[in-house]
């Protein structure tokens, strides 16, 4: 176990390595990473001014090593737009991303593993076609379109959620089910295919020979034993969704770090943006490392070597 | 079923998309301010051959869907084609060669997998600054790692096939055997993951174009047509109803047949 953890945490350093490499070449893509860094309007000698001050005249090797230095400090440069460090602008908006995320996952979740048992359980029936319909839409549908609609239906016409502000749990509905709804049509599909699959394993018979019910013998033994592959995929859901609250955030001026990166990037503030990619990604990477940690839980047979 | 929706769509959106300066009714950047904000045809207030309505400048939404076709298909296509080319030379080198090469290519592309894409492709184009080249740029370079593993898994399995060694051990060159050999046999895995991403790409487009990262007004795409219908929802819903459907459409229709494709290569996949 230890040595898994160790192996892991490793794994989870390089990751964070190469994503702070990725945010530091993004600087560099462009040519000329003083025009990006300067506030828009500067002239040209503001900006050769501004690459001096920065250092970015200096050989990229250099730079790189004095970026990742600082990096690894959790230093990221100075927001332009707010004067405080980059790093601490992002942390700041994390909790909302976070809470919009968990909401979207708790509804997208529990209807779609709904669906999928419904479906598992009473194959062929009509629910198998609306499942099927609600899964290819689901997957087909822009999430800022969607956000809109359900603007229109139930802050414009039927005034019973408001269509934007943070704070309340009433706040929270209208983004969390835009969010969700994306997730949902893939889990509903996956959990039945699983479920389908599981079913048929003798194990299932046996408990049916000896008496078990239905529901009983599904949630007893049949959840169980699906939940890793569902696990699984939660992990990876989970990246879809972050990166979605960045169109979501946008769509019901949610104040996280969707709506943080997407003005940042308006008001040309890298280094915040830079903070941004490095926090979202070493999150997504700490929930994957949780989702694997829990197999173990979930499945005693599974042991970390 | 699957194929034929699909293929509907499909040949539709290429009509559209290819036919678009033709087939348009009206020039989709033309102005009539005195027409603005017009509901559909269908619709009591509805103006005759303004089919869609018009958006707040007087623009009919019908032909700047049609022309938004063009751009949005363009893009999406540009950008899966170049993440194939990024990502299925570094896959099939990762699956055959093996040793040094094989390992760095992994653990670059294990880097890329907790990037959430929308955010990176969201930095790539803030570097690079929006227009249309950079979309397609922002795409390709974001999303070539899904090709390098579906390749590199092929071409590890194909690698340990009876067939392929012999063609080694008959002294076949590299060359001759990524052609003849490595080649047509992933062709159906690329085709089928390229069907799949192709409509990723359409969704990612819209989705930067509604962030006002994409195309640029007053060209007209589908996302950028959604986000400038926004501040009218509480009384023009048909601006932001149609290039959502059209969006819809497409990626379904390019969907179904992707699994369409996938069903066909491997019946096995079909089962549940």
């Amino acid at each position: 176990m230890a040595r898994f953890l160790s192996a892991r945490l490793w794994q989870l350093i390089v990751a964070v390595w190469g994503v702070s490499t990725i945010s530091f070449l993004l600087l560099h893509l462009s040519g000329d990473p003083a025009a990006l860094l300067a506030p828009p309007g500067s002239s040209a000698a503001q900006i050769a001014e501004m690459g001096r001050r920065l250092g970015l005249d200096r050989p990229l090797l250099a730079q790189y090593g004095t970026f990742l230095a600082h990096a690894a400090r959790g230093d990221f440069g100075t927001s332009f737009v707010q004067g405080v460090p980059a790093l601490s602008v992002t942390l700041e908006r994390l909790p909302a991303t976070l809470q919009l995320t968990g909401g979207a996952l708790l509804f997208g979740w529990t209807l779609g593993l709904g669906l999928g048992i419904v479906n598992a359980v009473w194959r062929r029936g009509p629910l198998e076609f609306v499942t099927s319909i609600l899964a290819v839409v689901g997957q087909g549908m822009p999430v800022f379109w969607f956000g809109l609609l359900l603007i229109i239906v139930f802050a414009v016409q039927l005034r019973v959620l408001p269509s934007s502000g943070y704070g309340t749990p009433l706040n929270l509905v209208l983004p969390a089910v835009t969010l969700g709804a994306v997730s949902m049509a893939g889990v509903a599909r996956m959990s039945r295919s699983t479920l389908v699959e599981q079913l048929g394993y003798d194990y299932v018979r046996t408990a049916t020979a000896k008496g078990l019910g239905r529901w009983a013998t599904l949630f007893r033994h049949v959840v169980r034993n699906a939940a890793i592959p569902v696990i699984t995929l939660m992990a990876l859901d989970l990246g879809q969704l972050l990166g979605g609250a960045v169109v979501t955030e946008t769509v019901f001026a949610w104040p996280g770090v969707g709506q943080l990166a997407v003005n940042s990037i308006g008001a040309r503030d890298f280094p915040v943006v830079q903070a941004i990619v490095v926090v979202v990604s070493t999150t997504y990477a700490l929930l994957i490392m949780l989702a694997e940690l829990s197999y173990a839980w979930i499945d005693p047979r599974i042991r970390f070597e | 079923m699957k194929l034929r929706y699909g293929i509907a769509i499909i040949a539709l959106d290429l009509l559209m998309s290819l036919g678009a300066p033709w087939i348009a009714p009206r020039n989709p950047m033309a102005e009539t301010l005195a027409l603005r904000l017009r509901p559909p045809l269908f619709h009591a207030a509805g103006a005759w051959r303004m089919w869609l309505g018009t958006d707040d400048l007087g623009r009919d939404v019908l032909s700047r869907l049609i022309a938004g076709a063009h751009v949005s298909l363009l893009v999406a296509l540009f950008g899966a084609l170049l993440a194939i080319s990024i990502g299925v030379p570094l896959g099939l080198a990762a699956g055959l060669a093996g040793g040094r090469i094989r390992s760095l290519v992994l653990r670059v592309t294990d880097i890329f997998l907790p990037i959430p894409f929308l955010l990176l492709a969201v930095a790539v184009v803030a570097a690079l600054g929006p227009g249309l080249v950079n979309l397609f740029l922002a795409l390709g370079l974001t999303r070539w790692p899904r090709f390098t593993r579906v390749a590199y898994a092929s071409a590890l399995e194909l690698r340990g096939r009876p067939f392929v060694e012999a063609s080694i051990a008959a002294g076949a060159t590299p060359a001759r055997l990524l052609w003849r050999h490595i080649l047509p046999n992933i062709a159906s895995a690329i085709l089928v993951v390229g069907t799949l991403e192709f409509s990723n790409m359409i969704l990612f487009e819209s989705a930067l174009s509604f962030l006002g990262l994409g195309v640029q007004p007053p060209a007209p795409s589908w996302g950028n047509m959604v986000a400038e219908g926004q501040d009218y929802i509480a009384t023009a819903w048909w601006l932001i109803t149609f290039p959502g459907l059209a969006i819809l459409m497409t990626v379904t229709g390019v969907n179904l047949m992707g699994d369409w494709l996938r069903d066909y290569y491997d019946p096995r996949s079909r089962a549940l």
